[in-house]
C-alpha cells in the first residue's frame, strides 16, 4: 500500500495464466477499472470484459463492486479466465 | 501415439513454446497450490499432473500431454495419458467429467439443466476436450466453421488458458470423495463332520 495515499493499492492479476500487477488501484473505483488495466497489460485489451470470469479465493466476484468492499489483503491475487462459450456439444461424425 | 509432423519453422515454434513454458514457471507456485504440476518438459511436449488438493487424502485425478508441434499455426493438442506409463487413455479410463453448465437465457429456478461434458468421446475412444483453442476441437468435422485462425493470438490456446480451463471444469468442481459399495450376502456354513463306520 502507498505511504502517501491509503486509497491506492496494488493488485495482482493472473489473466489466462499470465501474471501482471496493476499499481495505484483506487479502492473507491469499481474493480473492473483495474481489471481493464490488467487486460491491457497482458495484451488482452481487444477482448470485452464480459468475455472473462473473475475469481478471488475460488469464488466468482462482481467486477462492478468497489475495490474497498473486497477488503483485499496485501498479496491478493485475482484470476481472470476466458469464458469458453457453449462447449461440449455432441460431436457426431455422421 | 500419433506423431505430429512439424511443417512450420521449428525455431519459431521453439521460441513460442519457450515463452508459454516461462509464463507457466513464473506461476509455478500458484499452479502447485491448485494441484497442477509440470512433470515432463520435452519439446514440443509438456506433461502435467492434475491432483485434488481439496480432498483428504489428496490424489492424482488425471494426467495430460500437450503437444505444441507447429504452434501457433496450429492449436496445441491435448491427450489424456496414464500418469505412470504415459500411455494414451480411452474415455472410460478417465475417471472424471469436465462439466459445463450453461443456463439458458430464459432460465427460472427449478428448471432442469443438463450439464455438458467437455471431454468428448465414446467409452472406447481416445477422447478430446471440446473447447476452442484445442487442436482436436478445430480439426473435428463438426467444427469446420470455427477455425483456429480466428482465435490464434487472442488468448485461446495458450498454455495458461488450457490449464485454466481444464482446472476450472474439473479439479475446482471436486467437493469430496464418493464411495460406491456393492454388498454381497452369503451364508456362513460350517459343515457337519461325520465319521464313516
Amino acid at each position: 500500500m502507498s505511504d502517501k495515499n491509503p486509497n491506492l493499492i496494488s493488485l495482482r492479476f493472473v489473466v489466462n495464466g499470465e501474471e501482471t500487477t496493476v499499481e495505484h488501484v483506487n479502492v473507491n473505483q469499481p474493480l473492473k477499472v483495474a481489471v481493464e488495466k490488467a487486460l491491457k497489460q497482458t495484451s488482452n485489451h481487444a477482448r470485452d470484459l464480459s468475455e472473462f470470469q473473475a475469481k478471488y479465493n475460488n469464488n466468482d466476484i462482481n467486477l462492478n463492486q468497489k475495490v474497498e468492499t473486497f477488503n483485499f489483503p496485501a498479496i491478493a491475487t485475482i484470476y481472470l479466465s476466458l469464458k469458453i462459450g457453449q462447449g461440449g456439444t455432441i460431436c457426431s461424425i455422421h | 501415439m500419433e506423431q505430429s509432423v512439424q511443417f512450420t519453422d521449428i525455431e519459431v515454434t521453439k521460441r513460442k513454446f519457450k515463452k508459454e513454458l516461462e509464463n507457466f514457471l513464473r506461476l509455478e507456485n500458484d499452479w502447485r497450490l491448485k494441484g497442477v504440476f509440470l512433470i515432463k518438459d520435452s519439446f514440443p511436449l509438456l506433461e502435467f499432473l492434475f491432483t485434488a488438493p481439496k480432498l483428504t487424502p489428496p490424489s492424482v485425478v488425471y494426467c495430460i500431454r500437450i503437444d505444441f508441434c507447429n504452434y501457433d499455426i496450429e492449436a496445441p493438442s491435448i491427450r489424456f495419458i496414464h500418469p505412470y506409463t504415459g500411455a494414451e487413455l480411452t474415455r472410460q479410463e478417465i475417471n472424471i467429467n469436465f462439466w459445463q453448465m450453461n443456463l439458458p437465457a430464459n432460465y427460472q429456478s427449478g428448471m432442469p439443466v443438463v450439464p455438458l461434458d467437455l471431454l468428448q468421446g465414446r467409452p472406447q475412444d481416445i477422447p478430446f476436450i471440446c473447447i476452442r483453442g484445442v487442436r482436436e476441437y478445430h480439426n473435428h468435422p463438426a467444427h469446420t466453421g470455427d477455425s483456429w485462425l480466428m482465435y490464434r493470438g487472442r488468448g485461446e490456446g495458450t498454455l495458461g488458458y488450457i490449464l485454466d480451463q481444464l482446472y476450472n471444469f474439473s479439479i475446482e468442481q471436486l467437493q469430496s470423495y464418493g464411495v460406491d459399495l456393492q454388498v454381497n450376502i452369503k451364508y456362513n456354513q460350517v459343515p457337519k463332520v461325520s465319521i464313516s463306520q
